[in-house]
């Protein structure tokens, strides 16, 4: 029982949830998950199959005087945030460009700031959204439209995790996983020779250091 | 709706997909063959003009009773659809982005290739009509025969008429396109001219998709007659500028280009769907120089 097997679509966050542990550093920072941390950059994104030392938590210990009556407040976070920089293919930034949210039956409309940054607050079990993004005044016609997969980012270090920051930036990628397949070197290429690296297919340290710039995030 | 992966409360970049469309003739009528027929009408020999002229008096060829315009190059080795072929491998996008221009129609306006200007310009106008508008394009590509005032699909500006029919396809394409939208004109010489090419062809071209609101558009045109997809005399288009500017070099000597441009001249001739050719439109020109730079 201390050990989870992550599965797609967790992190750390939602693993203590998971276990009622209102403080996920109590997981993150567990010297059991010391090779977790050295493997995985960030506590937000796992691989499936990684495996995260979960430790024996029986709550925090409170002291209440009986007859009274008390509020409990839990820990633990009940939202999270999606956080996105949304720019064109040459990385011009959208600036206050008009944008809608939905999660579940609740809609968010905002426009990005002058970065075209976006900054959403969603309910902690939320596991995906769907993006509008109007970039013509208007022209509600001509619009992108995204259905975001919160918490299924793959670490850079995987195949998958270098299609799914590749597809993010607009590159062609059919389905994300593990397959390195003819679209992933043609998108590969095209990506190293943008960004002024040796023309090749080949995934390096280069290549993912100048990805991870690119796409931001771990 | 493209599905995305995203980690929650880290930043990350989100942009569009890249998406296109590629505009080719049928035939490639850079060597017009022209059939002369029988009295049965089969088949005599094999015609070839002289010197293609960027199709001023093509008319004169059909008035000829024996003659009788070729459906199909025979020495046609589909060159430009063989070239969007490959640009769709290079990005992985589906076959049905290339749309075939029929030009096998005789021309009787004397003007163009020798297929019918009105009926190109019209199934090019339909072909972008029938795009969704939804998900604008990143890339629109043409491959195909140009000259400083115009491309082979029926569309120049060697009067105020016809450069109102080139805006209006431009508009429909505006309409239709990212603001960064990239733009190359794989042919001859509509880059061509003193000032950076200013006020010819590919010029035009960027002023208008400026003017129609795309403000970061990126047009890459030739400056000489050549290889539509080989040629390395491209002047790229971009912003508010006037002009163009070479993406290489070729310096004051023709004969005695710098290295650099012998360089981009020979990568240029690469083949497979990794090669330059395909993807330089998608570069900076700064990236562009990066590459051949490491090939000296």
């Amino acid at each position: 029982m201390p050990w989870h097997d992550v599965v797609q679509g967790e992190d750390i966050v939602t693993i203590a949830r998971e276990y009622n542990i209102g403080n996920w550093e109590l997981i993150w920072d567990h010297p059991e998950n010391a090779r977790l941390r050295a493997e995985r950059d960030s506590p937000y994104v796992l691989a499936p199959d990684d495996r995260v030392f979960v430790p024996d938590y029986r709550g925090e210990v409170v002291v209440l005087q009986s007859g009274s009556r008390h509020s409990l407040v839990y820990a633990g976070p009940t939202q999270r945030h999606v956080r996105l920089a949304l720019c064109d293919g040459r990385r011009n930034p959208f600036r206050e460009t008009r944008y809608a949210l939905t999660v579940g039956n609740e809609t968010v409309e905002g426009s990005t700031d002058d970065a075209g940054a976006l900054d959403v607050i969603v309910p902690v079990d939320a596991s995906s959204a769907d993006l509008t993004l109007f970039p013509r005044d208007g022209n509600d016609d001509l619009k992108y439209e995204w259905r975001l997969r919160l918490g299924y980012l793959d670490p850079i270090s995987s195949v998958s995790g270098v299609k799914a920051r590749l597809r993010n930036l607009g590159y062609h990628i059919g389905e994300v996983n593990d397959t390195a397949d003819e679209e992933l070197n043609n998108a590969v290429t095209l990506f190293r020779a943008q960004y002024s690296l040796p023309v090749s297919s080949e995934i390096d340290d280069d290549f993912r250091t100048q990805l991870r710039l690119a796409h931001g995030g771990s | 709706m493209r599905e995305v992966s995203v980690a929650y409360d880290g930043w990350q970049v989100l942009s569009p997909p890249q998406k296109g469309i590629i505009f080719v003739p049928q035939y490639d009528r850079n060597q017009l063959w022209v059939e002369r027929v029988n009295e049965a009408g089969n088949h005599a020999e094999w015609i070839r003009r002289a010197n293609w002229d960027g199709g001023e008096s093509e008319a004169t060829t059909f008035s000829e009773a024996n003659l009788r315009m070729t459906r199909r190059n025979p020495h046609d080795a589909r060159y430009f659809r063989d070239n969007a072929v490959l640009i769709c491998q290079a990005h992985g996008w589906p076959r049905d982005c290339i749309i075939e221009i029929d030009n096998g129609a005789p021309n009787s306006h004397a003007e163009g290739d020798g297929a019918d200007e009105a009926s190109k310009r019209r199934q090019v106008i339909d072909a972008l009509d029938a795009q969704s508008v939804t998900e604008p394009w990143s890339l629109v590509v043409f491959i195909n025969h140009g000259w400083d005032t115009g491309i082979q699909m029926g569309f120049n500006i060697r009067s105020e008429p016809q450069a109102q029919r080139t805006r209006e396809m431009l508009q429909l394409i505006a309409e239709r396109s990212r603001t960064d939208l990239v733009l190359p004109i794989y042919g001859c010489d509509t880059a061509k001219g003193e000032n950076g090419g200013e006020g010819h062809f590919a010029d035009f071209v960027r002023d208008t998709l400026r003017d129609f609101g795309l403000a970061n558009c990126r047009i890459d045109g030739h400056t000489v007659a050549g290889k539509a997809m080989e040629c390395p005399h491209v002047r790229r288009f971009e912003g508010s500028g006037r002009g163009g500017e070479w993406i290489i070099d070729p310096g004051p000597e023709p004969l005695n280009p710098s290295d650099s441009f012998n360089a981009w001249k020979h990568a240029l001739l690469e083949r497979g769907a990794d090669s330059l050719k395909l993807r330089y439109p998608l570069m900076s020109t700064a990236a562009i120089r990066a590459e051949v730079s490491r090939l000296l």
